[in-house]
């Protein structure tokens, strides 16, 4: 049980909602400027937020409780059809930057990619260097940085050192891994850019490759490999390979050259190079 | 003033009637700065938690719904703002012993009887020490009845049931009335001049 008189009061206190007698008149009030700044920053929530469609604010009154009425304000409703939802920024924000990274992803894979030339190419020293042999050694020291090596591809060893280059389908005849591929076992197009250290490498392979084996091998090597169109310029080659010391290289320069040129060398009387035949083997 | 009318006016406002927020600050703002005073005697905290608490109601305004009394929702903000600034500043024990802001901050007497008011000012500090001697939940229950708001709105913005916003408010009603008790003839005819019920 209560006191009665708590209780009285309490009911009091509830009633009247002060302990204290009336005659403390309760005036506090927020100061003036208080007013003004509070006022003030309610009409710049409404000036910077949307802009009601075709209203204006129009302060009525100037001093700190200027009234300011919006003229020409819209319906509610309509006012709210035309603000963006809240969702619309953020969303479109990272819907940029996930296109923004996927571009940029895209770009910076495709960099080093093997275009399919460059595979072209891979495929077509592979099958070089397992006709030799295989008997090479790894020459990844040798491939440029920015060339890709497919892991089942086996390349010819023991090139001159601008046999990669030649290789490259960069090369000035960019053609000529192709036309190798497709006519293999058929002369090489007389018309095929100049490739000048492409000889060297499958010169290289040749040499390593078995002596039964030299025909073919030089045949294909022919296939393989651009020559010169001009038999006259390959002929210098080879006699510049001659009085180089490189007779090998010399002497199969020449089968590939009979290869090629087979009327060419009845022409002109060239001696008939050892082991080949007249006409290469289509 | 009725709960729809606040809440209309605040979704008046919402929508750039800056007339309607006018009418709502003249209607809130003595009640909300009588609370603020009170629970932190001092201007400068009240003057700035007063316009943090408008702030908030400016910048919420388009997320407004009316779902309850306008009055709760300012001083449900009015109340959180005070707690936020207890726990920052850790004012509330320093508040506790604070005795610089509280000229000002608590109705002053009327008259200019030198007698009257020497027996006023000893009232006012009792009541003032009364007030600071309260736990603080039955001083917030007690300054947020004051400020005019009902129990069930008062229960609501210390999120608590009403039952026990009402035992917090007896208890304080209590320890001020013991505390004032000494000044008897002053209070009790303060007692006797309710005649405002449900006022």
């Amino acid at each position: 049980m209560t006191d009665p008189d708590q209780d009285e009061a309490f009911e009091a206190f509830l009633r009247r909602r002060s302990v204290l007698p009336e005659s403390f008149a309760d005036k506090l009030e927020p100061p003036a400027a208080l007013d003004h700044a509070v006022l003030n920053e309610a009409r710049e929530a409404i000036r910077s937020g949307a802009a009601p469609d075709g209203g204006t604010m129009v302060t009525a009154a100037a001093g700190p409780t200027a009234a300011v009425t919006t003229v020409g304000a819209p319906t509610p409703g309509k006012q709210q059809t035309h603000r963006p939802p809240r969702w619309a920024v953020p969303v479109a924000l990272a819907a940029t930057v996930l296109l923004c990274l996927s571009v940029v992803l895209n770009v910076s894979l495709n960099t080093n990619r093997p275009t399919p030339e460059r595979q072209r190419a891979a495929v077509v020293r592979a099958e070089a260097g397992a006709d030799a042999g295989e008997q090479r050694d790894s020459i990844s020291g040798d491939i440029p940085s920015n060339e890709v090596i497919l892991p089942e591809a086996k390349v010819a060893g023991s090139p001159g050192p601008h046999a990669p280059v030649a290789a490259e389908p960069a090369a000035p005849a960019p053609h000529a891994p192709m036309q190798a591929k497709a006519v293999e076992h058929e002369r090489v197009d007389a018309t095929a850019a100049y490739a000048p250290h492409a000889p060297v490498q499958t010169e290289a392979a040749t040499a390593t490759a078995a002596p039964a084996d030299e025909p073919r091998v030089a045949a294909r090597s022919a296939a393989v490999a651009p020559h010169p169109a001009d038999p006259k310029v390959w002929l210098r080659q080879i006699e510049a390979l001659r009085a180089a010391g490189q007779n090998d290289h010399a002497a199969a320069e020449m089968s590939r050259f009979r290869a090629a040129f087979p009327d060419y060398a009845a022409k002109t009387g060239l001696p008939p190079s050892p082991g080949t035949p007249p006409n290469s083997p289509k | 003033m009725s709960t729809d009318e606040d809440g209309d006016l605040m979704l008046r406002y919402a929508r750039g009637d800056l007339r309607a927020f006018e009418t709502l600050y003249r209607r809130h703002k003595s009640a909300l700065y009588r609370y603020l005073a009170r629970q932190t005697r001092n201007p400068e905290i009240a003057n700035d938690l007063f316009q943090e608490a408008w702030s908030k109601v400016i910048v919420s305004r388009e997320r407004y719904e009316p779902r309850a009394q306008f009055r709760t929702f300012l001083f449900r903000i009015a109340h959180n703002c005070f707690i936020d600034h207890c726990r920052r500043a850790s004012v509330r024990n320093e508040a506790n012993g604070a005795e610089d802001g509280w000229e000002g901050m608590l109705p002053g007497p009327e008259g200019d009887r030198p007698d009257s008011r020497a027996e006023q000012a000893q009232l006012l500090a009792r009541y003032r020490a009364a007030l600071a001697a309260l736990p603080a939940e039955q001083r917030d229950v007690f300054l947020l009845y004051e400020s005019g708001l009902s129990l069930d709105e008062v229960a609501t913005i210390s999120a608590v049931g009403a039952e026990t916003a009402k035992s917090r408010l007896r208890y304080a009603v209590a320890k001020l009335r013991a505390t004032l008790a000494p000044l008897n003839d002053t209070f009790s005819s303060a007692v006797a001049a309710i005649q405002e019920p449900g006022a």
